[in-house]
């Protein structure tokens, strides 16, 4: 049974697939949470006059949406070859 | 002549095929963003049809997948690649009339696979292409995708969870609008492809290029493709878009971004190995897995099974039509009279869809979530939908 899936799946291919699946999908996610989480506590520490953590806060956020656009890059890249 | 007045035809159903895959698959990558109000539905759908327009011309590698692989090349005639897309076109129709986000991809490989059994009998078909380039991707993307689109809302709302909930939520929108936008660029490279695969089938079977391995797919076809898919997407599935952005679960907006962003990864990393995946059906799944990773959410898991159901039925669904298409076509002999005899008779009956369609039309504003997040809640009067 074994051989006869080996044969006829690609599983390498498959695999591929399905670990990029799971690494970007779930590390684009995450980086959108924590640039959400920043921006929104940003906002809190400005407004309590914490003007040095909100700077901080917002250079994460700044990061944040670096990376998403990194990974909207790297998606039209791969679409291209 | 008469091989050219054929291909002619199958060129034009192969385009109408586009187009209610264009249709069909609008719901995929805006169906959420419609829901959420993140995008008013026909802005929505013109983003869409625009990237679909775009996406069709940066890679061919799926289009070379479909053309190869799923049936013996030397078994296909283009009155067979015209039965594969009768069926399809036919099953596309029934299903977006139920308001099912059902597959195109599978409805024209079943299709074609319906027209080469009657016509060549089953030696013409490559089970193990089936299996490895279509029947196994079918079963393990939704669910990769519904897991990967589960574990990560969850994790999202984790984080945010220290903070009033709608004021977070209310910061994914230009997220939601980008993770949909990258889903109907992914959806133009993926599905119209399959359109200039099966345009190519036919083309190769006429002589009318080269085939093999190494074909290349004519410019013209190209473009033809990416016309007839943007078309098809600026049209809206209405029906499909409320079912999938409405009545799966109710859409918030990192749930809308998280399920687009995964179906978008899941699409792309599919697309880069070659596999012709079914975006509705990477997109259903994810949307699925979000409201399970959503605390409070409810999945309507009675919808989901219908929707579920109609995934089994295409293969075989389409494939029967297609078959009945052939033997019609098959009865007139070698000639043009069959197609054009089909060709009619499937215009006729997408005249009478169109009609009734008018009677129980689904207007864009019921697309939209009854609690929009973003702009004020839709005050069209609601139809039911069919699901």
């Amino acid at each position: 049974m074994t051989p006869l899936a080996s044969s006829i799946v690609d599983w390498s291919s498959l695999g591929e697939a399905v670990y990029a699946s799971v690494a970007v999908g779930l590390g684009v996610l995450l980086v959108a949470g924590f640039g959400v989480a920043s921006s929104l506590r940003a906002e809190d520490e400005r407004g309590a006059g914490h003007d040095g953590s909100a700077v901080a806060l917002t250079g994460v956020t700044v990061l944040c949406v670096l990376a998403l656009l990194a990974a909207i890059g790297t998606g039209i890249y791969f679409l291209t070859q | 002549m008469t091989g050219d007045i054929i291909v002619a035809l199958v060129v034009a159903t192969a385009l109408g095929f586009d187009f209610t895959n264009g249709f069909h698959d609008t719901a995929n990558a805006m169906a959420t963003t419609i829901a959420t109000g993140a995008l008013k539905p026909k802005v929505a759908v013109a983003i869409a049809a625009l990237l679909n327009f775009v996406g069709a011309f940066i890679s061919l590698k799926v289009a070379a997948t479909v053309a190869g692989g799923i049936v013996d090349a030397d078994s296909i005639t283009p009155t067979v690649v015209f039965g594969g897309l009768v069926g399809a076109i036919c099953w596309n129709l029934a299903t977006w009339w139920f308001g099912l986000p059902s597959s195109s991809s599978h409805a024209l490989i079943g299709g074609v696979i319906g027209a080469t059994l009657v016509a060549a009998g089953g030696s013409a078909i490559e089970v193990k292409g089936i299996v490895s380039k279509v029947l196994v991707p079918a079963v393990v993307s939704p669910i990769v995708a519904g897991l990967i689109a589960a574990l990560g809302v969850f994790l999202v709302y984790r984080i945010i969870k220290r903070f009033v909930v709608d004021r977070a939520e209310r910061q994914f929108r230009w997220a939601q609008v980008a993770s949909s936008s990258m889903v109907a660029l992914a959806h133009g490279t993926n599905d119209a492809q399959k359109t200039m695969g099966v345009i190519s089938l036919a083309l190769i079977a006429n002589g009318s290029i080269k085939g093999g391995d190494d074909f290349d797919v004519p410019t013209w076809v190209i473009i033809c493709c990416a016309t007839a898919i943007a078309l098809g997407t600026y049209t809206g599935g209405w029906r499909i878009i409320k079912t999938l952005g409405t009545k799966v679960v109710e859409v918030r907006p990192p749930q809308g971004f998280g399920s687009e962003a995964v179906a978008a990864t899941v699409i792309l990393a599919s697309s880069h190995v070659g596999y012709p995946l079914s975006t509705t059906q990477v997109v259903s799944g994810a949307v699925t897995g979000s409201g399970v990773g959503r605390p409070g959410a409810a999945v309507n898991w009675a919808v989901a099974g219908r929707i579920v159901a109609g995934w089994l039925l295409t293969l075989p669904a389409a494939a029967a039509t297609a078959a009945v298409a052939y033997a019609i076509v098959d009865l007139f002999g070698n000639g043009v009279a069959g197609p054009i005899v089909v060709s009619i008779a499937l215009a006729i009956g997408c005249f009478f869809l169109w009609r009734a369609n008018r009677a129980t039309n689904v207007e864009p504003e019921e697309t939209v979530s009854e609690n929009p997040t973003f702009g004020p809640a839709p005050t069209a009067a609601r139809v039911p939908a069919a699901v």
